[in-house]
């Protein structure tokens, strides 16, 4: 019982998120042109990262919506420099997010500042690396081609046959364009929500199956503590906006082993890694697993000794 | 599965689930979900991967699964409490859940305050009571009344105490958060763990505390105050009022409860 209520929730919960990412990238995919989305793209790659780091203030996302949101910048030619560290920061730098954070832990600022800064270092990390590569060379395929809608087209033009001035074509371009979103979106999500569920299904085992008493075995010393939390905040796969409350339950554990669980969550869970080798190439999805979750871990140790 | 979040969010058990105050958010998604499900089935453009529609299958299963089997939430206690004071009494009994039908906020708005024995009692949340610890505006001496379910362990057994726990859901039943209090009792035996009990106690700075957080059901965690426990005045075991779960967090009267 217990198991299904858990599963069901986790799948509810992020379903709207999830299809409000896949409108996202549906609206970009159809609405907007490269040349317009390249408009707001610095020239220079610290610009680029800079933008990427704090778009996610403007355009928010629940992690569960974030991928085909990314995936769709790309392949507008986006930079990765760019697009990388907006998938990794969005659901953090939510304010939202950040205003939940600051409840959970009583206004304590200072956590939610380290959530911020350990969570930017691996995407300006990332970021940096991938630059611009080509999207084909970063993304595993293509979205589902859809032949009938030739989006670029349609998009805020019109064809008219027979050269009258009677509009009939301008709302079939529109219609057009209005069902080619609703082809895409209802295509990424359909294809995103296999791995939400299959997250959702594993979390929730995870959590009912598990006892807790095994968490204390993480609590003998910092580097465990981090390292336990950690892996909690993978196998909990707890949406970023309720996180900070969990975090904030765990007595027993120092303060940076709750940060690193805020960190880490919002940009490697059971959610997200079946996503990553769904969408990019298996040498990236690997990577965009194993850096913030060394990042996070290092970071994290070293301001525990620190002293924060 | 657009059909199946659309009615839910319109269920007396999608509290459940879900914070109710999410319920628009489930049934806009739900429509939107069809809607683009009925565009695809109506021209489509390339076939469903079986995966996927494995995957949505497993949902609707899981969820049904979890709607058909009995509700663990609404524990079982005494029958239902009507000799409280006057004072103490909920506008309405028939109050049971939350959703887009049922204001739950607006079904049943408990008096804020008890009066026992001459004292007044805070009517309070527990995850309120825990926020005035920490915040400092909850002070020892006051008297609180709250309800939850009975936790015990040996430990506490043998020092005296029992905690009352609750769990608290921001989001989803996933995130949930267990809190609970310690309260110390004549005789902790003569309590049953899992029975939902409302309690007027009065605080107290108690250092050391003894023992682990109690766990509460449902959760992985539980949070508890450092410092403070209750000393128990009166508790009574009762249905649960409402929603068991707590959903929202006040930080002045009228407390959630």
């Amino acid at each position: 019982m217990l198991f299904s209520t858990t599963a069901t929730a986790i799948v509810l919960e992020a379903s709207p998120f999830l299809l409000l990412g896949s409108l996202v990238g549906a609206i970009l995919e159809v609405f907007v042109s490269e040349k317009a989305m390249l408009r707001f793209i610095p020239k220079n790659a610290d610009g680029q990262v800079a933008v990427g780091l704090f778009a996610g203030i403007l355009l928010p996302s629940c992690e569960c919506g974030i991928v085909p949101i990314a995936r769709r910048l790309m392949l507008k030619n986006v930079p990765p420099r760019t697009a990388i560290p907006y998938m990794m920061t969005a659901p953090v730098v939510n304010p939202v997010v950040i205003a939940s954070t600051l409840f959970a832990f009583q206004g304590d600022l200072r956590i939610t500042l380290l959530r911020l800064c350990l969570v930017m270092i691996p995407a300006v990390g990332l970021g940096l690396a991938l630059g611009d590569a080509p999207a084909e060379t970063v993304l595993r395929r293509s979205p589902d081609i859809l032949p009938k809608f030739d989006e670029s087209r349609t998009a805020g033009h019109h064809e008219h046959d027979h050269g009258c001035d009677c509009g009939c074509h301008e709302h079939e371009a529109h219609g057009r364009s209005f069902r080619a979103v609703l082809h895409h979106t209802g295509t990424e999500f359909l294809s995103m929500a296999r791995f939400l569920v299959f997250g959702a299904l594993v979390a929730s085992a995870f959590k009912t199956f598990t006892p807790p008493e095994w968490l204390n075995f993480f609590t003998e010393t910092t580097w465990m503590a981090i390292v336990g939390l950690m892996l909690l905040a993978v196998l909990l796969s707890i949406c970023s906006e309720a996180d900070a409350f969990v975090a904030a339950s765990f007595a027993g554990f120092p303060t940076m082993a709750k940060v690193a669980f805020l960190a880490l969550g919002p940009m490697v869970d059971l959610k997200l890694i079946p996503m990553f080798f769904s969408v990019f190439k298996r040498r990236i999805a690997v990577t965009l697993i194993l850096v913030p979750v060394i990042s996070v871990y290092l970071t994290s140790l070293f301001m525990a000794q620190a002293g924060l | 599965m657009g059909l199946f979040m659309a009615v839910f969010a319109w269920s007396d058990r999608y509290w459940q689930f879900i914070n109710p105050k999410y319920s628009w958010l489930t049934f806009a998604a739900g429509i939107l979900i069809a809607l683009v499900g009925l565009a695809g089935y109506s021209r489509p453009l390339r076939k469903p991967r079986p995966t996927e529609m494995l995957s949505i299958a497993v949902f609707l299963g899981i969820a049904l699964t979890a709607l058909l089997s009995p509700n663990p939430f609404a524990t079982e206690g005494a029958a239902r409490q009507t000799d409280f004071t006057n004072d103490g009494q909920f506008s309405s009994d028939d109050f049971t859940g939350g959703s887009m039908t049922l204001q739950y906020d607006d079904a049943a708005k408990p008096l804020s305050e008890v009066v026992y024995q001459d004292r007044i009692f805070t009517r309070i949340n527990l995850a309120e009571l825990l926020n005035g610890e920490i915040g400092g505006w909850a002070k020892a001496g006051e008297g609180y009344a709250f309800q939850g379910m009975v936790l015990r362990s040996p430990e506490l057994d043998e020092k005296g105490y029992i905690a009352v726990g609750r769990l608290f859901i921001f989001c989803c039943f996933a995130d949930a958060v267990g809190v609970t209090a310690l309260v110390k009792v004549d005789r902790a035996e003569s309590y049953t763990a899992g029975t939902w009990v409302d309690v007027l106690g009065i605080l107290r700075k108690d250092d050391p505390l003894p023992g682990k957080t109690a766990r509460v059901p449902g959760a992985f965690s539980a949070a508890r105050s450092d410092i403070y426990t209750l000393t128990a005045v009166r508790i009574k075991k009762q249905a649960v009022r409402g929603i068991p779960f707590m959903l929202e967090v006040r930080d002045r009267k009228p407390f959630a409860y």
